[in-house]
């Protein structure tokens, strides 16, 4: 069990990988997909994830981190840009890490443990750069191991441990297959990073729209 | 002692580097017009090229700034095998060109063997943008050698580019619109005439056939979470759900006119004695779609629905669109419907390259 202020490391840390990597600001949905990807996949990088992620209607969900964000503007870690109140009173922004935030981050990621998470999803944010966020929340929406669950109709947690993750076992086939047939070895989590996200991706954006 | 470059020229590099499709903005007037299918067409030259690579057989394509809609049979980019073969029949003096959906519109013969000096010198005097697939791949413009430093920013930029097409969801009329020319117009993404009974039988369970199709068009090329056939709270289904930052948008799929049967227990469709569904059943369907709304909106609930959408294909011979719905379901805030016609002459130019398109991809996989 992880404790509580590991979502809000987690958010922050996106926050700051997001400025450094150059991505717009992230809304709401972002952090659930983001870090949804980074637990899915942290397999890779050998290390425990600590938290669970809900099968919900929106897609995988953690509450914690639908409200770390409030917690962090509250804490003065980050700050919310383009907010907009609907209709229905619920409020919708984008954040952004400020000054103190990313001071912050340099500071938590003195500890090594922290450091590897921060490493983590700054590599995952880094290959995802190319697609850009929109992208980014579809292919958590498709990752292999919440659609499963989706269409099996099972609720609850989603189960990433072992052979239930989905993901990790679409890699390793795909990496086997291109071990076998091509000689080509992918040595490092980064190259697992890049081929999963472009097999993940090869339908989307495939029209041309007018 | 060392020079510097001006303070003109230093800012000109930089941009080079930075921004590497400034080079070829600065220097490929062209490209301005044509930027969206030029990005295209080298994502296509990315995916043949390690195909092109096996043999070793020298080519060179030249762009030509324009996309024609050919008879099928003209020999395209993809056609590895055919081109190198020719090639090789012509002992490797031709250059072929190419139009910017890759289809070949000539083939020039250079009289000696090509090589990358003879490309450069040739789209030096052509003004031509020539790409080499020889050892590497290159791409040559005016006679310069279009080589990016920055290829990570291209990739960025050529797969943002393309990607931030995806339609909104808030735009959900021009989504189904098209949906609507891209894959169902004249058949032009799926088949759902019955066989000898065009634009009069559909095949049996067509409402199957139209929201697998919208599904995946709202999947892969829309800005929005989709499901198919998901559960509301109160168990009952609808047909195609999208989400986007938990606001739901779901689609019901109806249709009217005459389609094929089955009987029961065989798997034989027959249009012998079709079935109608008629006008009738698909304001029914509106009815039943305010009353899904109705019950899973509720504020015990979180989940909170946007707007329905009844979509109704007409495959009536004569069709029946527009529908007069009741005052009930025009009033009601949370329901729109579209209809669309299934009876047209033909697909939209638009769809019939689409649908090509989309038949070589799946080929190729």
């Amino acid at each position: 069990m992880i404790n509580r202020p590991a979502y809000l490391n987690d958010v922050l840390f996106a926050l700051y990988a997001a400025e450094k990597l150059g991505w717009t600001a992230l809304a709401r949905t972002h952090f659930q997909r983001i870090l949804y990807l980074c637990a899915a996949l942290s397999d890779l990088a050998n290390s425990e994830w600590g938290y669970d992620f809900s099968n919900t209607l929106y897609g995988p969900f953690n509450r914690y981190i639908s409200t770390a964000p409030d917690e962090l503007v509250h804490q003065r870690y980050a700050e919310a840009i383009e907010v907009t109140v609907q209709r229905d009173s619920k409020m919708k922004a984008t954040f952004r890490a400020t000054d103190a935030g990313k001071e912050r981050v340099e500071l938590i990621a003195k500890l090594r443990r922290e450091q590897r998470r921060l490493a983590w999803i700054y590599s995952v944010m880094g290959v995802l750069t190319v697609y850009g966020p929109t992208v980014t929340s579809k292919l958590a929406f498709i990752e292999p191991t919440f659609t499963t669950m989706k269409l099996e109709n099972r609720k609850g947690a989603i189960e990433l441990s072992g052979e239930n993750n989905q993901s990790i076992q679409l890699l390793r086939r795909l990496s086997d297959q291109l071990e076998r047939d091509y000689s080509i070895h992918l040595d490092t989590p980064v190259s697992h990073l890049i081929l999963y996200f472009d097999y993940l991706s090869r339908d989307i954006g495939r029209s041309e729209p007018k | 002692m060392t020079s510097k470059p001006t303070a003109e020229e230093t800012t000109r590099l930089k941009r080079v580097a930075d921004e590497p499709w400034y080079w070829l903005r600065e220097n490929v007037p062209e490209v301005a017009q044509w930027e969206n299918a030029l990005y295209v067409l080298l994502e296509s030259v990315k995916v043949v090229w390690p195909e092109y690579r096996i043999n070793r057989i020298n080519l060179a394509f030249l762009i030509k700034w324009t996309k024609s809609s050919l008879p099928s049979g003209t020999l395209k980019m993809s056609d590895v095998a055919a081109i190198q073969k020719q090639q090789n029949a012509a002992n490797s003096q031709l250059i072929f060109e190419v139009d910017l959906d890759g289809n070949v519109l000539d083939v020039m013969d250079i009289g000696s063997e090509i090589d990358p000096t003879a490309v450069m010198i040739l789209s030096q005097s052509r003004e031509a943008v020539i790409m080499w697939f020889g050892h590497n791949l290159d791409i040559f413009y005016k006679g310069m050698k279009w080589n990016p430093k920055n290829k990570a920013a291209t990739l960025k930029e050529m797969k943002l580019k393309k990607r931030d097409e995806l339609l909104p969801l808030t735009d959900y009329r021009r989504i189904l619109e098209t949906h609507y020319e891209q894959y169902i117009r004249g058949e032009s993404g799926v088949d759902y005439w019955f066989p000898g009974e065009k634009n009069k039988v559909l095949r049996s369970s067509p409402e199957r056939i139209f929201q697998k199709s919208l599904y995946i068009f709202l999947k892969n090329d829309c800005e929005c979470d989709a499901a198919l056939e998901p559960m509301f709270k109160d168990s009952s289904r609808c047909d195609v759900r999208a989400s986007i930052d938990y606001d739901i948008y779901f689609f019901e799929i109806k249709w009217i006119g005459f389609c094929a049967t089955k009987k029961k227990d065989l798997p034989v469709e027959s249009a012998e004695k079709p079935r109608e569904e008629e006008v009738k059943n698909a304001i029914a369907g509106t009815y039943q779609t305010k009353k899904y709304i109705e019950k899973n909106n509720s504020v015990e609930y979180d989940n909170k629905i946007k707007l329905g959408v009844v979509v109704v294909y007409d495959a009536y011979p004569n069709p029946h669109i527009p529908i007069e719905y009741p005052q009930e379901i025009k009033d009601f805030p949370l329901l729109d419907t579209a209809e669309f016609a299934l009876v047209t002459v033909t697909p939209s130019v638009h769809g019939k390259r689409m649908a090509k398109q989309r038949r070589s991809a799946s080929k190729k996989r």
